[in-house]
C-alpha cells in the first residue's frame, strides 16, 4: 500500500508544507500588527509541480510563536 | 571531513554517518557526502529514518554501506521498529560484545562458550521481532487502542 502512495508523497507534503509556512508567516497580532510566528526551520524552496518530483527539504515546520512584544512564548514543531 | 582517517582504516575503522532528512531544522543533506566520506575512506551509514517515508531513495547510486529505517515513520504504531540495511561487507567489520536469543546458534552452559548465528545478519537480530506474530501485533496495546477507537467511530450515528 505504502509504495502505491509514496509517489505522490513528496508534491502532496511538499503543498501541504508551502501552505503551513506561508499562512504562519502572514499570521498578525490584531493589534500591533507583528508577526505572530517566527518559523526556525528551513522552509521548501521550489514548488513541486508533478507526480516524481523530489522535495528540496522535509515537510516538518519548527517555529516560535511570538507575543506582542516579539518575545518568543513557546517553541513548536509542527 | 577535511581530513582521511588518521589510521589505515584495516587498524582503525571510522564511521560517517549523516543523517538524511531532519525533522527538527527540516533540511536535506546532500547525499553526496555519503560518496565523498566513503572515497576518503570511511564507512558509511545514511540515517533515512525522516528521509525514507517521503522520498526515494536508490542506494546503489548513494553508495552508503548501511541505512537505517524506522517503520513507524511510514506505518505508524507499533513504536520502535525500524530495520538496518546494510551491506554484508559491511557487517562483517561489526563486532557485537553481547548476544541475545536469535543471535546464537548454541551457548555454552555452565561456561562462556557461544556459536554466532551462521547468517551474519541473524547476528545482530534479537529475538523480539520473531514473537510478534500478527496474533501478538493485535494484542499490542496501542493497536488495541486504535481498534477499540475504530470501533466506537464506526458505532456513531446522528440523532
Amino acid at each position: 500500500m505504502l509504495s502505491r502512495y509514496a509517489p505522490y508523497l513528496p508534491l502532496r507534503l511538499s503543498s501541504l508544507t508551502h501552505y503551513l509556512a506561508e499562512s504562519l508567516t502572514e499570521i498578525k497580532h490584531d493589534a500591533a500588527r507583528t508577526p505572530v510566528a517566527h518559523i526556525l526551520s528551513r522552509t521548501p524552496g521550489r514548488r513541486l509541480s508533478a507526480v516524481g518530483e523530489q522535495s528540496d527539504t522535509g515537510s516538518t515546520v519548527s517555529l516560535n510563536f511570538l507575543e506582542v512584544n516579539q518575545a518568543a512564548s513557546s517553541l513548536v514543531n509542527l | 571531513m577535511a581530513h582521511r582517517p588518521r589510521s589505515p582504516l584495516a587498524d582503525s575503522p571510522c564511521l560517517f554517518a549523516l543523517t538524511g532528512s531532519s525533522n527538527v531544522t527540516n533540511s536535506k543533506n546532500p547525499l553526496s557526502l555519503v560518496k565523498y566520506a566513503s572515497d576518503l575512506g570511511y564507512y558509511t551509514l545514511l540515517d533515512a529514518a525522516a528521509l525514507a517515508p517521503s522520498s526515494k531513495i536508490s542506494l546503489r547510486t548513494i553508495g552508503a554501506d548501511a541505512m537505517a529505517i524506522s517503520f513507524y515513520k511510514m506505518f505508524g504504531f507499533p513504536t520502535g521498529v525500524g530495520c538496518l540495511v546494510a551491506k554484508k561487507s559491511f557487517l562483517r567489520q561489526l563486532k557485537r560484545p553481547w548476544f541475545a536469543g536469535g543471535t546464537v546458534d548454541v551457548v555454552q552452559v555452565p561456561g562462556d562458550g557461544f556459536t554466532a548465528a551462521q547468517e551474519i545478519h541473524e547476528q545482530f537480530e534479537v529475538s523480539f521481532l520473531h514473537h510478534l506474530s500478527k496474533r501478538d501485533l493485535l494484542n499490542y496495546p496501542p493497536c488495541r487502542t486504535e481498534q477499540l477507537i475504530l470501533q466506537v467511530l464506526l458505532r456513531l450515528r446522528e440523532d
